[in-house]
């Protein structure tokens, strides 16, 4: 009955969450801006809310804007967007934002392109608690060497590449049509701490530098030049351990309406509102979200017969695989690792004994429709003990899977040891005794039976 | 005003509403419609206001209003100017390595064509001092932006330093390997890049300068902090099993096995050899045909009973046949030795 029921609920979920087809946080958004900001930026937040955002506006000084309610998050997503302010309202100090992040929300930050705007207190505070260092008021990134328009005196509209990474990361932010399209982006950049759970998502292009405009106008010497080139980054994605996100794009006018527009320099469309559906699609979790479909072991012991058994002997293979599929906008598609990445599988009792790769299965033992199932067979080590099956998979840009299974390995039961004569330095010792064996049962047969030899006399012949 | 004119014509040739507006909020005077006749030359040429030009520009700009045709006219002559754009460039530059309480190293010089080409390495007492005049095309000028980069050639992990510059360009840069971040000392090699760049028109330079090893002592190295935690695929580790019980060569144990097995033939031979036999066997069996070859059968059922614990059954099996076998063979075998005692007692033993 309550099972029943269970399943009626989850079907009616699963129901809603599908006739949305939106972020697997929730549609739920909060735009923090004031009015005349809006206009700036009505192609962003029409597009949101096209893929099925619905948005609430506030003001950053509102008094009724409240992000929990009988602490229960009000909002799934939070866009703050510049402002000419230099404090959010009593409602928005920092702390509230990583509430916010801690159940589970995201947000995305847009600082002022406008090196003359102010970075509002709570906002700086918020980035260095999450190992994001802004520049202070002034700075600006500025590069002589690719410009985007010839004739701008200051230099600071960048030409930016679409963000490419390293083969082992999967790219969620050029997914436009054009490939070779460029971003114009404006603003100071960003500097990031070592942190893993911080990410560049672009970077600077590699000889532009952010400095003070004020203090360093006729020379960029070492004190005013904040960053400068791969290091500069322009926008960075933080993961938090619980999966929620947090974005800072360094120059809002990356995502604002007048960078959707043609570069004038190569006449073509600039890439940034592509470029904007990805970052907004990454940061509200419509992208780049793993769900583990199902876990599967089974050992030589007992064959495909016994299926997630609890106990495994020493030295025998198992075989464990793990289904694994990724959300992209409205559904769950099978995850494809990047090709030179892999989904590791480590079997560990303190330490890993294996850390192996899981490949692509093509015959899995359970057919999951939208996930791609990654196995491996291996023999268990010649220890016994407590093992966990982990997988423990965290890379850039997806959410975290961190997967344990516990089971037992046992040692060899008696009866499973090689017997004696199948050891061949054996066989000297095991001749020994069956010659005993024969050699006694003949002795007590001749005590028995023998006749006396009799000899030249009357001697009697004694055994 | 400089500006203004060369925002004109670009604002024009790109022919994008964006991009004008933004002009526009910039400039309070509109556009002028006679610059798109030009917009062809001037579209794929900087336009640079550089001091050179400067005065032609500024007449340029009073007419402009005046007269379509002049401006178009003047427009032309500064295409032509700009045909030969000037350049950020530098002079009189030189890199020394010199040791710390030694004397100098030799300056290896080096221009904007031709970098040092010889291999160089950076101790840990050594200095680094590159010294250099920058110019803007043949003037001595300094740019905003004159920073050395220096990129591990292997991981693309890149730091920059920023040179002191006079205003009359002349540039210095001194170096340790303090100054290098760790991340970067442990490269193979470090590719040092200069970089001038300024805001105008004029071309920015960057160029790969020097390829320098740091050469860090056993101290230094083993001082190196473990690289940060990164989201990232691990090393494979396999289980290395422990190697298996191993037996001596099989001919060593078959010579043995022969050995052993030699030992029977060899103790009935001895034992028939000393007149042993079975001669007193059919008297036995008339004397007690029961006793005797069931004492004999318990004592193989016993052996077979063994066998049979040794290959297959357990030890509660064991126990119960032996149970069944030993009365049998005690009341048998008392028996049987019963009628070896006669035969003794007859003195036919």
């Amino acid at each position: 009955m309550g099972l029943t029921l269970r399943s009626v609920l989850t079907a009616l979920i699963s129901l809603v969450s599908l006739s949305q087809g939106i972020s697997l946080t929730g549609p739920r958004t909060l735009l923090v801006l004031e009015d005349d900001v809006k206009t700036q930026f009505q192609t962003l937040i029409s597009d949101l809310e096209a893929r099925g955002f619905t948005t609430t506006t506030h003001t950053p000084k509102s008094t009724t804007l409240s992000l929990f309610q009988h602490e229960e998050r009000v909002y799934d997503n939070i866009i703050i967007f510049p402002t000419k302010l230099k404090g959010l309202g009593p409602n928005l100090p920092s702390s509230s934002f990583l509430k916010h992040a801690t159940a589970g929300g995201n947000i995305l930050i847009l600082l002022p392109s406008s090196e003359d705007d102010n970075v509002p207190a709570a906002i700086a505070e918020l980035a260095t608690q999450v190992d994001i260092f802004l520049p202070p008021k002034g700075f600006a990134v500025v590069n002589h060497f690719d410009l985007a328009d010839q004739v701008e005196p200051e230099h600071n509209t960048l030409l930016v590449d679409l963000p490419s990474f390293q083969s082992d990361t999967k790219n969620y932010f050029n997914s436009g049509e054009d490939k070779a399209a460029k971003l114009l982006y404006r603003g100071a950049g960003l500097a990031l701490g070592s942190s893993p759970l911080v990410q560049p998502i672009l970077k600077a292009p590699r000889f532009a530098y952010s400095y003070d405009t004020k203090e360093a106008s006729s020379f960029a010497d070492d004190e005013n030049v904040f960053s400068a080139g791969k290091q500069l980054a322009l926008v960075a994605g933080v993961q938090t351990r619980n999966n929620a996100r947090i974005t800072f794009v360094g120059g809002a006018d990356l995502l604002a309406d007048k960078s959707f527009t043609k570069v004038a320099r190569t006449n073509q469309m600039s890439g940034n509102r592509a470029f904007a559906k990805d970052v907004t699609a990454w940061t509200f979790k419509e992208t780049g979200v793993l769900r583990v479909d199902g876990i599967e072991h089974w050992g030589e012991e007992f064959g495909q017969g016994v299926v997630n058994g609890d106990v495994y002997r020493i030295k025998h293979d198992v075989t464990f695989s793990i289904a694994l599929s990724e959300y992209s906008y409205d559904h769950f598609q099978p995850y494809v690792a990047p090709a030179d990445d892999a989904v590791q599988f480590e079997f560990t009792m303190l330490d890993p004994y294996y850390r192996i790769p899981l490949s692509a299965s093509s015959s899995p033992l359970t057919q999951h429709k939208n996930s791609t199932t990654y196995s491996t067979t291996f023999k268990t080590p010649d220890q016994h003990g407590v093992f966990t099956f982990t997988v423990n998979y965290k890379r850039p840009f997806l959410s975290n899977v961190h997967e344990k299974r516990a089971v037992t390995v046992r040692h060899f039961a008696h009866n499973e040891w090689t017997r004696s004569w199948g050891i061949s330095g054996s066989w000297p010792w095991i001749a020994g005794i069956w010659v005993v064996v024969v050699g006694w049962i003949g002795f007590v047969g001749l005590w028995l039976w023998s006749k006396p030899v009799v000899a030249e006399g009357k001697g009697k012949k004694k055994q | 005003m400089l500006y203004r004119l060369a925002q004109v014509v670009s604002a024009a040739h790109a022919a994008h509403a964006a991009v004008i507006t933004k002009h526009k909020t910039r400039n309070p005077n509109p556009p002028q419609p006679a610059t798109t006749t030009t917009n062809v030359t001037a579209s794929r040429t900087p336009i640079h206001p550089s001091s050179s030009s400067s005065s032609q520009q500024k007449i340029a700009m009073k007419l402009l209003p005046t007269s379509n045709l002049l401006a178009a006219g003047l427009l032309l002559c500064q295409w032509v100017s700009a045909a030969t754009p000037s350049a950020w460039t530098f002079a009189d530059a030189t890199l020394q390595i010199s040791q710390k309480g030694a004397e100098a190293g030799p300056k290896q010089k080096f221009t904007s064509t031709s970098p040092i080409s010889d291999a160089l390495t950076l101790k840990n007492t050594d200095s680094l001092k590159i010294l250099l005049t920058t110019k803007e095309g043949d003037t001595a000028k300094r740019p905003h932006q004159l920073f050395l980069f220096v990129k591990d050639t292997e991981s693309e992990l890149e730091s920059f330093f920023s040179f002191d510059v006079k205003e009359s360009g002349k540039a210095r840069l001194d170096l340790t390997q303090k100054d290098i971040p760790v991340a970067l000392l442990s490269a193979p090699s470090l590719s040092f890049t200069l970089v001038l760049g300024s805001f105008g028109q004029s071309t920015p330079l960057s160029i790969e300068i020097a390829k320098i090893t740091p050469v860090l002592d056993a101290a230094a190295k083993k001082a190196l902090p473990e690289p940060p935690l990164k989201y990232q695929k691990l090393n494979e580790i396999h289980h290395i099993f422990r190697a298996e019980p191993r037996s001596p060569p099989k001919v060593i144990s078959l010579v043995f096995l022969a050995a052993v097995a030699a030992c029977l033939p060899g103790l009935f031979g001895t034992w028939f050899g000393l007149s042993a036999n079975l001669s007193h066997l059919p008297k036995s069996l008339a004397a007690s045909p029961v006793a005797h070859p069931i004492f004999f059968a318990s004592l193989l059922a016993f052996e077979a009973v063994f066998f049979a614990y040794y290959t297959q059954i357990n030890i509660f099996q064991t126990l119960a046949a032996v149970t069944v076998i030993s009365p049998v063979a005690l009341l048998s075998g008392s028996r049987a030795l019963r009628e070896v005692r006669a035969r003794r007692l007859n003195g036919e033993r």
